[in-house]
């Protein structure tokens, strides 16, 4: 295919492809452990279970960070 | 009696529970004509620990047993190399990780928006209860 051929649609991304970070370890070690070897797949339980634990609200600089409109939003 | 020098590895333990829940679909016979062994008693050799996996049989193996190929090659690889042989060979091309374990990390990855979150003990006893652990 030539470079002019390939187009590209909006709204559909890659998973990012970046390489695993110390955490990321940190996550698959902690999977692994628990799951043993049974190599899960991402349940919706799993998804939600992780969005709890590390989601943040859009536009939000960080995971940790709560400002005062959020926290009183989650009040 | 014979000796059964990998009887209590990892792999022989999987391939015994991954055998079971074939067993509706499939034979042993007919996994391990799919994996390409010549003889069928391989893997009843390999199940019972009598002998190892060899590692071109992974892909194949992995394939027949319809489980990810990057969890069969980490067992095969601690299975003939011993564990500290194979965290060695990890540390240097890497660890393999199969496409479930990167399901979990791309969902990380978009719950968090990028942030690479810290594994917290909130978090890991989150993941816990979905095992029931």
């Amino acid at each position: 295919m030539k470079e002019h051929d390939r187009r590209v649609v909006e709204g559909f991304k890659l998973p990012s492809t970046a390489p695993f970070s110390q955490n990321e370890r940190d996550w698959i070690d902690m999977l692994r452990q628990v799951a043993g070897d049974s190599d899960p797949p991402l349940t919706m339980a799993g998804v939600q279970a992780l969005r709890a634990a590390v989601s943040q609200p859009r536009g939000e600089a960080s995971a940790y960070t709560i400002t005062d409109k959020t926290a009183k939003d989650r009040c | 009696m014979a000796k059964k020098p990998y009887e209590n590895t990892r792999l022989a333990k999987f391939l015994d529970a991954r055998l079971l829940e074939l067993k509706h679909k499939k034979t042993q016979a007919e996994i391990a004509e799919e994996a390409g062994f010549v003889h069928q008693n391989m893997i009843t050799m390999i199940k019972q620990g009598a002998t190892k996996l060899p590692i071109d049989r992974v892909p194949a193996l992995a394939k027949a047993l319809e489980s990810d190929p990057a969890l069969l090659l980490r067992l095969a690889l601690e299975q003939s190399e011993g564990s500290t042989a194979a965290a060695a060979i990890y540390e240097i091309i890497g660890q393999p990780i199969s496409k479930n374990e990167m399901a979990w990390i791309v969902e990380i990855r978009e719950a968090s928006g990028d942030t690479d979150p810290r594994l917290t003990s909130r978090a890991g006893a989150a993941i816990r209860g979905i095992f029931g652990k």
